[in-house]
């Protein structure tokens, strides 16, 4: 009988399948037992990317009131979902924002179905078609979308002991985000590419007290030098960065001099891309 | 590199374990040498493992010859062991036994903590639930369904993604 084999048994087999969801599914509905078991597999990284508005209807359910108050200014009214079985975001590794279409965005996907697109928007509206697209308010949705975004994440933060990985790469309120993951320790990845980064500074005092984040990516933010030194003089003092991306941020030559200083001193940093940053022939060393 | 063949055990040496039913075996050394827990109950006249019967501690033992010469994985190389599905021949007709069987070996390997036999089990039993129903997974493992209607129909719709992942 199966039944002989403990938990941590049943969790070895269900690991094996840990990326075949159709099965998952079923062995979910096998047994309360099984349920408890599988529940924190299945919804460890279903967030990887965030598609599916079935699943960011589920995360919206769960919101405090705290998060929720972070929709009313974009009037957002959350409709009344009843409250789930499980804690879901508490399960969560892998949460990933990334600029993308609207069919493959859960979140403005749901926007859609609810109803909030914008009075001006055409209705045929295509994507593709130029014409349907300027008429179309994209910046009033796109705002909408971010606060969304914003206040899943921050239930996320609140919530998941077990989340490694953060992606948000597209510009969502990165200052308070910075804000809220100072006090993060279970994050060892962090990639705010694209993010119209703004709050260096305080991005410069989490990599200088933080002591999990192994991997950071923080390419194509067009940051400049002088905004990247404080990033830079961070780096003396943090002895867990692992890998750094910094392309396409104009770092130029003053940038390239700097950063060599720091690989001279840093002993634990092992991967460094500072591609298209215009680091000149005083920079060639790389 | 130690590939548990070298150092204190020679190819002729052999070790006596006795099974909790005290049945003896008398195995390679270089098989004791290379699972730690096989080696503790090495020796000691009245030492038996307790928990595996003679039955069982058999087929675990017939398994660790058949893969004496295998490199020893690094360990912390969970999730690369873990995705790699792909069952041997001769460990897939190792592990056609009766459920039983299948289920007290993967006890075994976990309680004598042998990892490679024990990533086989569950894989074994994994790819006997791929693509069934919840009814059909039951059945085949005689498991009674505890949930009420309600919470089942609510559970669904909360997963339902998953189900056309």
């Amino acid at each position: 009988m199966i039944t002989i084999l403990p938990d941590e048994c049943l969790l070895g087999i269900f690991n094996t399948l840990r990326i075949n969801y159709r099965t998952l599914f079923s062995c979910l509905f096998v047994s309360r037992h099984w349920c408890r078991i599988i529940i924190s597999i299945l919804w460890s990284e279903p967030t990887k990317y965030f598609d599916d508005l079935r699943l960011v209807r589920i995360y919206l359910s769960a919101l405090n009131a705290e998060e929720q108050a972070l929709l009313i200014p974009f009037d957002i009214v959350l409709p009344n979902y009843s409250s789930p079985l499980f804690e879901y975001s508490s399960f969560a590794t892998y949460v990933g924002f990334y600029f993308v279409d609207r069919d493959t965005d859960g979140v403005k996907n749901w926007l859609c179905k609810e109803g909030y697109e914008d009075v001006h928007m055409n209705n045929d509206y295509n994507y593709y078609d130029d014409y349907s697209y300027y008429n179309y308010d994209y910046h009033n949705f796109n705002e909408k979308a971010n606060a969304i975004k914003y206040s899943l994440i921050s239930m996320f933060l609140r919530t998941s002991k077990k989340l490694k990985h953060l992606n948000v790469n597209e510009p969502i309120y990165n200052k308070i985000l910075i804000e809220k993951l100072q006090k993060n320790t279970t994050i060892t990845s962090l990639k705010l590419r694209i993010n119209n980064l703004e709050s260096i500074e305080l991005l410069s005092e989490f990599i200088d007290k933080n002591t999990t984040l192994t991997s950071l990516d923080i390419s194509r933010n067009a940051l400049g030098f002088k905004e990247m030194q404080k990033l830079i003089k961070a780096l003396h003092e943090n002895t867990t960065l692992i890998s750094l991306n910094l392309d396409y941020n104009s770092l130029f030559s003053k940038g390239g001099n700097a950063l060599a200083e720091i690989l001279c001193k840093n002993t634990t940093l092992t991967s460094l891309s500072v591609r298209q940053n215009q680091l000149g022939s005083q920079g060639s060393w790389f | 590199m130690d590939n548990g063949t070298s150092n204190s055990a020679s190819e002729n040496e052999t070790i006596t374990l006795k099974s909790c039913d005290g049945i003896e075996f008398h195995i390679d050394a270089r098989i004791a040498n290379r699972y730690t827990l096989l080696n503790n109950w090495n020796g000691g006249e009245s030492a038996c493992i307790p928990n595996v019967n003679g039955k069982v501690l058999e087929k675990v033992l017939e398994w660790c010859e058949h893969h004496i010469n295998d490199p020893q994985l690094n360990c912390g190389d969970d999730d690369s062991r873990r995705r790699n599905t792909i069952i041997e021949e001769w460990d897939e007709n190792f592990l056609s036994c009766d459920q039983d069987m299948l289920f007290e070996i993967i006890l075994a390997a976990n309680y004598l903590e042998i990892k490679p036999l024990l990533d086989l089990g569950c894989k074994t039993v994994a790819n006997m639930m791929k693509s069934k129903s919840p009814e059909e997974i039951r059945s085949a493992f005689n498991i009674d369904n505890d949930y009420t209607p309600e919470e089942e129909e609510q559970f669904r719709k909360e997963n339902e993604w998953a189900e056309d992942y």
